[in-house]
Formats: structure tokens, C-alpha cells, sequence
């Protein structure tokens, strides 16, 4: 079995390269204080225990600041308060590295010998360095942030403007058009009432093709309706409409997502499938799930991939087991190649839109192929 | 932590200091008072002797043996024949006080006139520490000066004095326990380098640890008036 599973866990991979981060600029911290402290020319386990010691009151300040001040008063530029907090800040964080050394060494490494051998002079100096220099290293990582964020923007707009065009030429291409006209044609001779709603689902379709595409959010609402119209309009070309099931549980309204989001599930499920297309939104209060579950049919237009093989295997009559999980590989590998390219679309707008707030899990389960699709509200 | 001083063939003015001091910690560039700390007992002014010996140490207070050397001097008049040492000796004082070490105190052996030490007397952390310095005027480039300190006790007419233990101290410093600047040469002779600050700030933090201290001495107080003698002051000084 072949899966392909794509998964956007919240942020695991930032907070990750953050802690490597710090990890790296505090190694470094110690290593250079500890060879700023020795007295010697070697670095004894002193040197390093007292730089250790020294550090308790610098990460202090430097947390309390990165991690409280910055973003709480000085990101939302309340200056009054971030200023005389800092300076607060730096006089609390003197006091606790001359506390260190007069009492909390003698607790923490009883039998080492430490006393406060900085001034509260030289210690604001130092204080004030660290402060500085990580406030410019977070200062430039938010500026990076807002860099990447007016590429992702600018990637979210393209990618907008390819979609619609995308959606257009999906709703209009000729053979779509033919076959769902075919289908109008026939019902017209069979039942003038169903080829009118046929005309007026075709119709709406286009129309919100044409209209909500070029919108950053819609109602989840009015999506909804959206693929209730072509699950509808499906099912009149099907002749297994009995097979199709498309049903929403909890409230979609006051949810709004982004514009023709499921559809390229919903489409790959009835282009390579018109039959057992399980199709399902719910909505609770943080997320809105989507599931499409469809079975297999390989031997559509163009497919004839297994057509070949069987007709190969059939000739040769006796087909070995090998040859047999190699044949059932082959048309996995390419069930999901063809999949391939609307997915990847949607995997990549769903990366630009609403990065580490959704997963994706796309698979194959033998003759079935599963899409869950989950959006943080 | 240790540093080698091997170019410099450093003869430490300890030994005349042990003539008074023995095994009395580590030897220390720096003394264990800053500007400003230096207190005055007047139960130091006297004639004291150490319980176990016989040899008499004459004490005064700086300001007050410079007062009493300027009114010998002026009862005297300039034609007096020991004018030029006292003479010197006053200006040895007023460069003292000019350097608000006012407050030291001078000691005199009785037995040897040439042996002076200067006393300086600190309160730190709630206890008294007393800094012993040789004055020498003939200090060769083979001696360095250096300061020793111990904690003291004084009444009207006992000095009771604590001395440091060097092996202890040595002990930390070879186990890598203490961080404490110092130096030490090829003869395993250590001498403190660190500055005034951190000497206070160690002995205020660890100046109560029993550990710390090997013997203590005490001396007597046999006379309240102490007399020095200043004989041909033959002052070399150097830069």
C-alpha cells in the first residue's frame, strides 16, 4: 500500500529552529564568557561554573524582555510602559546576579568559593549588552517574518489569480461542458423538469465560479451550496446517483474559509470515480473537517494504464505473484500521479493561506482514496 | 586561575613580616582597605607584646604621631639635632594622610628601630580585620611589598589576632574552589593579586568560616605611651 500523507502540525518546526537557536547563541554566550572570566589561560570547571552563575541573572532579563516586555508594550508600541519597565528590568536583573554570588552559589555549589567580582556599573554594562544584542536579533528575525509574510502574501495573491483562472478553465473546458450539455440533451427528451434544475445547477455553478473567486474569504455557507450544486449536478450525469452521498453536520454559518477550497477534492473524487463518493463537512467550534472518500475507477478517458497491464497479463495467461503486487503498485502510483497535480495546487494554496493552522492527509486505502482535510477556525 | 611569574625573581617582604606574623595566610598585593575604610581604636595606641615572647611593638595612630612628632619638633626648634629624622618622619606621615591613610597606624619593634609596619584597622561584615604593611625605605628590586591580613579582636589591653590558615586557603585554590586572582611562581609560593574590592567582599562573605584560620596570637598591652625612635632616615625611594 502506498500512501501519501502530508501533515502541517502548528508551528513544531518554528518552535524547533527557535530552541536551536538559543541553544546555539547561549553555547556560544557561555563559551565566550568563560574565556573572558578565566583567570588562567586554560578554562577551568570554575571558570564555566561561574559563567554559568552569571548567566542566571542575564537570561533573567533577557526573558523577561524577549518574552513579556517586547511583545506586550513594546510590539504594541506603549512606550511609557516599556521603558521604565526595561529600566526596572535592568536594575532587578543587577540585584539578582549580586544575589547570586552572595547567597545563591553557596546554596547551589556549596564548597566553591564565588563573590559578586562586578560593580552594579560593570554589570549594568553587561546587562545592558545582552538586552541590546538580543533585542536586535529579535527585532531582525520579526523583520525577516515581515519580509517572508509580504512574499507570502504577494504568493497568496498570484496563487488567488492562477486558481480563479484555474477554476474557470475547469468550469468551462469543453469537455466538461459536452458531457454536462450531453447530460442536459438527454434529460430533455427524458424529463424537461430535471434538464431545467440541470441548467439552473450548471448555471449557478459558473456563476459562483465566476463571482467568488476572486475573493479572498466566502461563507463556508455559500460553499457549501457550491458543492451541493455540483454533488447534485454529479449525480444527474451518474448513473449510480444512489452511491453519492454529500451531508454537512453542525453550523457553517458566521465560518467563512477560503474560495473554492474542497472543490478540487471534490472534482478528483468524480473524475476518476463517479461511484461510492462519500463526501462530508463538519463544523465544530475550532475546526471545520472536510472528508472525501471515493472508490477507484481506472479505466476512464485516457487511463488506460490498466487496460495495458491487464490486457499484458492476460496474454500471458500465468502471471506470477511478483508480477502481480508490481502491477497492483504500478496503479496506485498512478491513481495518485493523476491525482497529483490538484492536489498539490490545493496542498499549496492551503500552505499560503492557512499555514500551520490546517493538516492535510491525502492516501489511498486499497481500491479507495481518502482526502481529510482540516481547518483551524 | 594561576599565573606564572617566572622572569620575576620575587623575594617577598615576608620575611621580616614573619618576625611578628607566622603562617599567616597568603601574602597580598593589595591591602584589605579601600580609601575611606580605615577606622581608628585609640585601645590600639600602646606598647604591646606577644604572650610567648618578649619583644615590645610600639603603636600609634598616624594623625596622632605626626601631631606629636610637629609639637617635639616645634618645642625643640630647628637647631635641635634630630630634627632632619623627625623632619622626614613628618613628611613620611603627611603623605599619608595626605592619601587619607590617616588612620593607619605605625608600628615600631622596639628591639630592631629599623622595623616599621604600617597597621590598617577595617570593620568588615561585623569584624574587625587588621592589614599589616613593612615599611621598608631600602626596598631592593629583588622585594616586592606585600600586605597580610587577619582578623582581630582588641580590648583596653588585649589584641587577640586570628591568622588565616595558608594551607587551607592553598588547599581551595589547588582543588579549583576559589576564584580569586593570585599569583604563583616555580617555588610554589602563592600571592594574592586580586583588588582590595575583592578581598572585602571575600572575607566579608567567608571571614566566619572556623576553617579559615590556623592560630591565633595574642599580645598584652604593657604601656599606654609609645616612644619611636627615626635614626638617620637613609630614604631611598623608589618608583
Amino acid at each position: 500500500m502506498i500512501k501519501e500523507k502530508t501533515s502541517y502540525s502548528l508551528g513544531s518546526n518554528g518552535v524547533m529552529r527557535r530552541i536551536v537557536e538559543y541553544l546555539i547563541f547561549w553555547i556560544v554566550s557561555i563559551l565566550f564568557l568563560s574565556s573572558y572570566f578565566a583567570y588562567g589561560v586554560t578554562i577551568e570547571r570554575i571558570d564555566v561554573i561561574y559563567t554559568l552563575l552569571f548567566h542566571l541573572s542575564i537570561w533573567f532579563g533577557v526573558g523577561i524582555n524577549s518574552f513579556v516586555l517586547i511583545p506586550r508594550f513594546l510590539a504594541r508600541k506603549k512606550w511609557l510602559i516599556y521603558f521604565p519597565a526595561l529600566v526596572g528590568l535592568i536594575f532587578i536583573s543587577i540585584w539578582m546576579n549580586q544575589f547570586t554570588f552572595e547567597k545563591l552559589s553557596d546554596w547551589l555549589f556549596p564548597g566553591y568559593f564565588f563573590i559578586s567580582y562586578y560593580e552594579w556599573e560593570d554589570l549594568l554594562k553587561f546587562i545592558v549588552a545582552y538586552l541590546g544584542i538580543t533585542s536586535l536579533i529579535q527585532f531582525s528575525r520579526s523583520w525577516f517574518r515581515e519580509a517572508d509574510a509580504e512574499r507570502k502574501l504577494a504568493e497568496i495573491r498570484k496563487e488567488a489569480g492562477e486558481q480563479e483562472m484555474r477554476s474557470l478553465k475547469a468550469q468551462i473546458q469543453p469537455h466538461f461542458l459536452f458531457n454536462s450539455l450531453n447530460t442536459i440533451y438527454g434529460l430533455v427528451r427524458k424529463s424537461p423538469p430535471k434538464a431545467a434544475k440541470a441548467v439552473l445547477r450548471l448555471s449557478d455553478l459558473l456563476r459562483y465560479t465566476i463571482r467568488q473567486s476572486g475573493e479572498d474569504m466566502v461563507s463556508l455557507t455559500d460553499e457549501i451550496a457550491y458543492i451541493d450544486d455540483y454533488v447534485e449536478f454529479q449525480k444527474m450525469r451518474s448513473d449510480y446517483a444512489e452511491d453519492i452521498l454529500f451531508e454537512v453536520t453542525g453550523d457553517p454559518d458566521q465560518v467563512h474559509v477560503a474560495p473554492l477550497l474542497f472543490i478540487p477534492f471534490v472534482e478528483n473524487a468524480f473524475k476518476y470515480g463517479d461511484r461510492d463518493v462519500d463526501i462530508r463537512i463538519s463544523v465544530d467550534s475550532n475546526w471545520v473537517r472536510f472528508e472525501c472518500i471515493n472508490k477507484i475507477a481506472l479505466s476512464g478517458d485516457g487511463d488506460n494504464l490498466e487496460s495495458n497491464v491487464l490486457v499484458g497479463n492476460s496474454s500471458s495467461g500465468n502471471r506470477r505473484e511478483g508480477e502481480l503486487d508490481s502491477t497492483v503498485e504500478k496503479r496506485e502510483k498512478f491513481v495518485l500521479a493523476k491525482n497529483g497535480t490538484g492536489i498539490e495546487n490545493a496542498r499549496k494554496r492551503l500552505g499560503l493561506i492557512y499555514p500551520d493552522r490546517h493538516t492535510l492527509n491525502v492516501r489511498q486505502e486499497g481500491d479507495s482514496f481518502k482526502v481529510n482535510l482540516e481547518l483551524k477556525r | 586561575m594561576k599565573k606564572q611569574f617566572s622572569n620575576l625573581t620575587l623575594s617577598i617582604v615576608v620575611a621580616g613580616l614573619a618576625v611578628i606574623f607566622t603562617g599567616c595566610g597568603i601574602p597580598s598585593v593589595h591591602p584589605l582597605y579601600e580609601s575611606g575604610d580605615l577606622i581608628k581604636n585609640d585601645n590600639l595606641s600602646g606598647v604591646w607584646v606577644r604572650s610567648d615572647n618578649t619583644t615590645n611593638f610600639h603603636v600609634m595612630n598616624v594623625n596622632d604621631l605626626r601631631d606629636q612628632l610637629q609639637s617635639e619638633m616645634d618645642s625643640l626648634g630647628n637647631s635641635a639635632a634630630d630634627s632632619d629624622e623627625d623632619f622626614g618622619a613628618i613628611e613620611f606621615l603627611d603623605d599619608l594622610k595626605s592619601r587619607d591613610l590617616g588612620n593607619l597606624y605605625v608600628i615600631q619593634n622596639e628591639e630592631s628601630p629599623d622595623e616599621f609596619y604600617l597597621a590598617g584597622l577595617v570593620m568588615i561584615g561585623g569584624e574587625s580585620y587588621i592589614d599589616f604593611f613593612k615599611v621598608d625605605f631600602m626596598l631592593s628590586k629583588f622585594s616586592y611589598p606585600v600586605h597580610l591580613f587577619m582578623k582581630t579582636s582588641i580590648t583596653t589591653d588585649e589584641l587577640i589576632m586570628h591568622m588565616f590558615s595558608e594551607e587551607w586557603l592553598k588547599e581551595q585554590i589547588e582543588k579549583r574552589q576559589i576564584r580569586i586572582q593570585l599569583e604563583v611562581n616555580q617555588d610554589n609560593n602563592y600571592l594574592l593579586t586580586a583588588p582590595s574590592r575583592d578581598l572585602k567582599k571575600f572575607v566579608e562573605k567567608y571571614g566566619a568560616m572556623e576553617d579559615a584560620y590556623r592560630h591565633t596570637y595574642t599580645y598584652r598591652k604593657v604601656g599606654n605611651v609609645p616612644r619611636f625612635v627615626f635614626e638617620e632616615p637613609d630614604v631611598e625611594e623608589e618608583g
